[in-house]
Parts: C-alpha cells; structure tokens; sequence
C-alpha cells in the first residue's frame, strides 16, 4: 500500500482534491496527542492501493503553531511514501515556500498545481517541464473543482512511490555558499548521531538548528553530547555573526 | 524562539524567497498582468462600505430560515414515524419491563432527540454552502470592524459562525488564530453562540408556550441573547483576563466558487455525523438512565405509571429548592441535572418523564402547567448559558492544554445562568407577569 | 468580458430599477400586510430592503457603463436567487405539511410571494449575466 499526504496552503483546494482522490472512503480521526482533524481515505489506482491523509493547510511549518507542528511531524516522523503538496498556480511566490520547506525535509514530493483553468485565465503560462526540472519532483497541473488532472496526479503518485532514489538534494536547494558552509559543518557533526539521523534528515536537522528551531533544539539537547552541542552552537554563533 | 539565531533565521527564508524568485522567473510568464475577476466583482458588492453588513444578516436570515423553516415537514416525517412505531411495540412486546423501556426510553427519550436531525443537518449544510462558497471569509472581513471594536478578532467571526452548529468544531476552528490571548478569548465565550443541541429545548418549550405566532420570535430572542452575552463577556475579557488590543487582521480572502454539492454534502456529513454519534451514544445511555430512574422502584410506580414514586422524583425533589425561585419544578431540576452532559437530555428527560403519549411533548408541558411563558422562556435562557456540553469542556481542556480553563467555563457560565435567568424572572415579575 | 456597451447599459440599468423598486415596494407590502411585525416579519422586510439596495447601487454605473454596475446587478441576483429560492422552499415545505396532515389548507396563491414574483422577474437577466461574464475567471 502506499501511503500519501495532502498538505498546501489553506485556500488551494486542498480540500476538493482530497474529496475528489478519495471520494466517500473517508474516515476521521484526531493526529495522535493533539485535538486537530486527521481525514485519510483509500483508492485503488493502477491495482495500487493508496492511503491519503489530509495535513492541515499551512504557509510554513514551524514549530509554534499545532498545525503547523502536526504537519511536520508527520512527514519527518511517519515519513509517508508521497507527498502531494497543493499549490495554487495563480500564486506560485507564496505557495512554493512551503513545497521549499518540504525539499528541505527531503520528502517524496510531487507538487499539484491547481487552480490551472485560472492560470489559463489570466494568459500566465507556467513552464511546467521546467518547474518539475528545477524542484526536482513531478508538477501536476489540476482543476480540482472539475477534476481535470486527477488522474495524472494519481499516476503521478503511484510513479514516484517506488522511485525513493530519486530523492536526494535537489537544484532548488541552493542556498548560497555560506549557508550551504554551514549547513554542510553541521550536518558532518550529526551524521556521528545516529539516533538522529535514522529518525531525521540531516539537512532538515542541520537547517532547523541553525534556525534555532525550539523542537528540534530540544531533541538536540537530549542526543547530543556536550562537547557536539558546543560545537555546534559555537557554528550557530560565527554564522550569525557572519551573516549581517 | 531561542534568540540568539535571528540573523541566520531571517537569512533562510530570504534564500528561500530567492530561490523561489528565479525559480518563478525562469517557468512562469505572467499574463496581462490585472486581470479582473469574478471574485473582484462579487466583492465589489458583498465587501461594501455600506451593504456589506446588511448583506451578511440578510445571508444569516436565509440561513436559518432554511434550517429550520425548510426541514418542518421532515420533522413531522420523522415524528409520525416514531409514533408508528411506538404504537406497534406497544402491542407487540408483551413484557411489560420491555415495552416501558421501548415507549418510553428509545420513543420518547431517544425519539424526541431525534426528530431534531432535519433542523441540525439543514443547518450543518448551509454552514458548509457558506465555507465552501467562499463567503464565510467575506462575513468575517466585513465584521471585523465591529469585531475590533469588541475587543475581538476579526478571525474570531469564523468559529463564532460555526458555533451556531456546534461548539466543539468551532473551538477546534480557533486553532488558526496567532495570538494566544485573542484564541483564549474566542474559544471561552463560544459555548454562549447557541449550539443546534439547544434547538430542540427552544423548540418545545417556545412552541409550548408562546404559540405559532410567538415561538418564532421567543427562539430569535433566546439566540440574540447568546450573542449579546458573548460580546459583553468578551469585553469583560479582554478588560480582565486578557488586556491588550487584539492583534492586527489578516485574512486571506479565497476566490469565491460555485460550491459544489457533492462536497458541501459531504461537509455537512462529517460534521451531522458527530450528531449521530452523540445521539447513539451519550444521548441514549442518559436516556436509559432517565428511564431506570422514573420507572423504578418498579412496584412502588407500578411500572413507571406513578412516576411520583420513583428515584428521579426523589432526586429531583431534592435539588428543587435550587430552582425553586425561578418557578421550575422538580422536573425543570432533573432535565437540567441530566442534560448537564449534553443539552438535547434535558427535552429528552421531558421525552420520558410526560410519555411519547400521541398528545405530543408540548401539549403535555401546558396540560400539566410546568411552566408560564415567564419561567419558561428563564428557562430557555438557563439552558442557552449554563454549563457547556461535555464535549465542549474536553475541546476546550484540549486546546488549552489544560482543565484550569474549562474549569473556569464551567464556573462562569453557570453564574452567568442563574444570573441572566434571574434578571429575567425578576423584571418579568416587575412588570406583572407570573 | 464584453465591454458593456452604453445602450446595452441603460436597458440594463433600466431593468435593475425597477427591480430595485420591485423589492421595495414589497417591502412596504409586507409591512402593510403584518400586524404584528416584530420581529420576524421585520426582519423579512430587511431582507428584502437589502436586496432593493443592491439592485439600486448598481444602476447609476450600468446607465453610465461601468465594471461596478455589473457587479452590484451580479450581486443583486445572487440574493434574489437566495432568498426567492428560499421562498420556493418553504412554499414546497408548506405543501408537504399539507399532504402529511399537518395544515388545514394549501393555498397555492398566498404561498406565491413578492419575493418569488421577483425572482421570476430577474430570471431573464441571467443569460445575459453569463454572456457578460463568461470569459472571467473566478
């Protein structure tokens, strides 16, 4: 079986594909510990069976707000074989921060890019081809109110489940030399932690601690030892004060 | 937020925006640039300066017309059916145990509950048409202004709509608000948005006692109450618990859409379903509880005939003199008890402890003069206020991450019922009414 | 959308007048006909102010041949079809109490209200709203 999520920003028809991909097989239940909406259904494509959870609709994915904290933990925890991130086409600058986001957390992407029919409206056309090659990952343009395009995302979906290879950094994932410096120190210090690594993608790691991020911090503390923290925090503080 | 990575933050998610930059830059070749959109036009209307609110009323008036005027028929549908029902297995189940609790516990209890499905669902499905059109961001962006004024959020509009169906989803609605004290505000005044649950008490009780022509307007008032308490509470809030100015709107307005009935169907679905559950669950063992209670001790109330005789008479007696300055009896006293768990008990305890006799609930209310139209209508307000459902106080408990806050619901809003329920018997006594 | 041409306008604006007296003059029928009007009678007679409003805000830019005209007259129907359906429903919900037993009488011309009358009065301009609009995107 293969195990897919929905997430994208709210507003972009994140909802009608899930309706449209799973029809009436949906069942309701709560994200394990917290109180938000976990929707999953079934279809069967291709002779495949595929799962889809429904993640909330979020522009980011940090640690303070539940939603946010749901969706990510999640993708980095239960690590689902695809993930569709739903991107309105009309507003690709917003929309693919948070499919960045995702490259970073290493996932299994394929980006859905709906609302096509109004990209088509307003004569914006969008290099498809293109915008698969630079994110690295498939681009499915949809009309998730008609349901043009629900089939190629689903054979998008059942195509790239097996295809984990494929994963890996990607062209989009440049972020100039000095942070990639510093990505790169602090994830040659985590690749020594394996209760880490197997749980965690470095780059995800490194990128979140040099962000200071609070959750991951925290997990940090309690597997690393002091002289690697120290390190670590001593690479945190040279970048910040490198990086003006 | 751990201080100290605030450059390298900020550095991040500039390179993101760049990378993004000449990604766009690179695929996407803009159209004419502005384009005027359907969207642009409807809110040319429905985001006016001046038509903007009277839009929104007129929308939520058609909402609840639609909900409650539309689905009549269904609930004399559903009604009839039960009455068929009671009467078969009124004859057909010969031991008397048995038939008692038939008629009187799934027919009359768990019946009178039921008939109120139409009303909820059709509710349920406007709230949905209203989300999934688009508009509900609309009404919310429109009110925001007064919401402000309030001490409000503009974001807290959504979760108070969708109380109007239910507490529980609309305090987990809250759940995309930024700032914590506005979320906290939203979520403690919501169990005063008058949940559909509370329709069936209104229903009968107003129907009762106020007649066709006057019921209308005794519920309209009863849901206008909810709403002018939750705003003084949120007031009284924001001047208290949570002081600073609530954090500034921003809200996304999505692009109107042609909902599309399948999905608003299967919208108010997931949430009519929740109903169900209820009904099949908390709503029946209290109602076999109610049941146990009035038919028992068996001999003394020769089988619930001399409900009198029976525990629930004893308990209610005995917590009587609590109501006793409102005018209710000791039955007001149980249903209330009873429906601390979930307010479609305390019509449900009326259901059982009067019989599903073919007269109807309401007829028996006034045959046996439980209530004038003062105390009743104190009755309904009691009812609107006091004590948020069971599952309202585990959203609330879950959200907050704690029982410290609803604890505090619990205690403020049954205060606030026994006062607003006694300002009214008070100023109705004033003014020379029973 | 097509550009609104300055004749196709004024018949328009024309056309959003009356209706927007139309409803007002329901309104005052309503208010006539209710002894008792508070308050769901007065909110009834709101609602259908409301919709008068809308149709009256767009005639001055449909008569000179702006975008806004259109929009309030969109908006204006939308409402009409909101509320006449509305009005439709009950009526059905009317005959169904009658064929269950529950009302004395069903009196097909008392249940056509002013609302329902308007409705079938706009209805013609919904073609034409399509044509308008059915380049746009939403």
């Amino acid at each position: 079986m293969i195990r897919a999520a929905l997430i994208g920003n709210p507003n972009v028809g994140k909802t009608e594909i899930f309706n449209r991909l799973t029809g009436l097989s949906q069942n309701v239940g709560n994200f394990p510990g917290v109180t938000v909406e976990k929707k999953a259904g079934r279809l069967v494509h291709r002779e495949q069976e595929i799962e889809v959870v429904d993640l909330p609709g979020t522009y980011s994915l940090t640690a303070h707000a539940v939603d946010e904290l749901v969706a990510r933990d999640y993708i980095v925890l239960e690590r689902p074989d695809v993930i569709v991130d739903i991107v309105d086409g009309t507003n690709l600058e917003r929309n693919l921060y948070l499919t960045m986001l995702l490259l970073e957390m290493d996932a299994n992407l394929v980006v859905d890019l709906n609302r096509w029919d109004m990209v088509a409206a307003r004569g914006t056309k969008i290099d498809v081809e293109k915008l698969s090659e630079l994110l690295g990952c498939p681009v499915v343009p949809t009309v998730a109110i008609t349901g043009k395009g629900l089939e190629d995302l689903k054979n998008s979906i059942v195509d790239i489940a097996g295809k984990k290879a494929a994963r890996g950094r990607r062209a989009a994932q440049n972020y100039g030399n000095d942070l990639e410096q510093l990505i790169s120190k602090v994830e040659e210090i985590i690749k020594e932690i394996p209760e880490l690594t197997s749980k965690y993608p470095e780059r995800w790691l490194a990128i979140k601690m040099l962000e200071g991020d609070e959750s991951v911090m925290e997990q940090a503390r309690a597997s690393l030892s002091s002289s690697q923290l120290a390190k670590i925090l001593c690479i945190i503080e040279a970048g910040e004060a490198a990086i003006k | 937020m751990s201080e100290y990575a605030e450059n390298l933050r900020s550095a991040f998610a500039q390179r993101r925006y760049e990378r993004i930059a000449s990604i766009v830059d690179s695929t996407v070749i803009k159209g004419r640039g502005e384009i005027f959109t359907l969207t642009d036009m409807l809110d040319q209307v429905f985001l006016n300066k001046h038509l903007g609110i009277p839009i929104f009323l007129t929308v939520l008036w058609t909402m609840f017309q639609f909900a409650f005027a539309v689905s009549e028929p269904f609930v004399v549908i559903i009604e009839k059916i039960f009455e068929m029902l009671g009467a078969w297995s009124g004859q057909a189940i010969s031991d008397p145990h048995l038939a008692s609790f038939v008629s009187l516990g799934i027919f009359g209890g768990l019946g009178s509950v039921l008939v109120f499905i139409p009303p909820i669902f059709g509710l349920f499905l406007a709230l949905s048409v209203l989300e999934d059109s688009g508009y509900m961001a609309r009404a919310a962006f429109v009110m925001d202004r007064f919401m402000y004024r309030l001490g409000l959020h503009g974001r807290s509009f959504i979760p108070l709509m969708i109380g109007f169906g239910c507490n529980v989803p609309a305090i987990m609605a809250t759940r995309s608000m930024d700032s914590e004290k506005d979320r906290m505000i939203t979520m403690l005044i919501n169990p005063l948005i008058s949940c559909s649950a509370r329709l069936p008490v209104y229903v009968l009780i107003a129907g009762a006692l106020f007649g066709a022509a006057y019921a209308g307007t005794a519920i309209f008032a009863v849901y206008a109450l909810g709403i002018v308490l939750a705003v003084a509470t949120a007031l009284i809030f924001r001047r208290t618990l949570f002081r600073g100015e609530p954090s500034p709107f921003v809200l996304e307005l999505p692009p109107y859409a042609v909902p599309d009935a399948s999905s608003s169907i299967l919208h108010m679905w997931s949430r009519g379903r929740m109903f169900l559950k209820k009904a099949g669950t908390i709503i029946f063992g209290m109602t076999i509880i109610v049941w146990f209670l009035s038919t028992h001790p068996w001999e003394e109330t020769s089988g619930g005939q001399v409900i009198a005789e029976s525990y629930i008479a004893w308990i209610g007696h005995a917590i009587e003199p609590v109501f006793q300055p409102f005018g209710w009896d000791w039955m007001a006293a149980v249903a209330l008890l009873f429906g601390l768990v979930a307010k479609e008990v305390v019509v449900g305890t009326y259901g059982v402890l009067l019989g599903a006799e073919e007269a109807g609930l309401g007829e028996a209310l006034v045959s046996q003069e439980l209530f004038t139209p003062l105390t009743g209508f104190a009755f309904m307000a009691f009812v609107l206020i006091y004590v948020p459902c069971v599952a309202t106080i585990g959203a609330i408990a879950k959200e907050t991450n704690s029982w410290r806050w609803p604890a505090f619901a619990l205690v403020y809003q049954t205060a606030l019922a026994f006062i607003v329920s006694g300002v009214i018997i008070a100023a109705g006594r004033l003014v020379g009414l029973s | 959308m097509d550009k609104l041409s300055v004749k196709n306008g004024k018949w328009l604006g024309a056309y959003a007048f009356i209706l927007g007296i139309g409803y007002c003059a329901a309104a005052i029928v309503e208010a006539a006909g209710k002894p008792d009007i508070f308050p769901g009678g007065l909110l009834s007679i709101g609602v259908l102010l409301v919709v008068s409003a809308t149709y009256l805000m767009g005639v001055k830019g449909l008569i000179s041949g702006r975008r806004d005209g259109i929009s309030f007259l969109m908006g204006g129907l939308l409402l009409s079809v909101a509320v006449g359906g509305l009005y439709l429903l009950m009526a059905g919900a009317d005959w169904l109490m009658y064929l269950l037993g529950e009302a004395e009488d069903f009196a097909l011309l008392s249940e056509i209200s002013p609302a329902i009358i308007l409705l079938v009065i706009a209805l013609p301009l919904v073609p034409t709203m399509r044509r308008l609009t059915s380049k746009m995107a939403w």
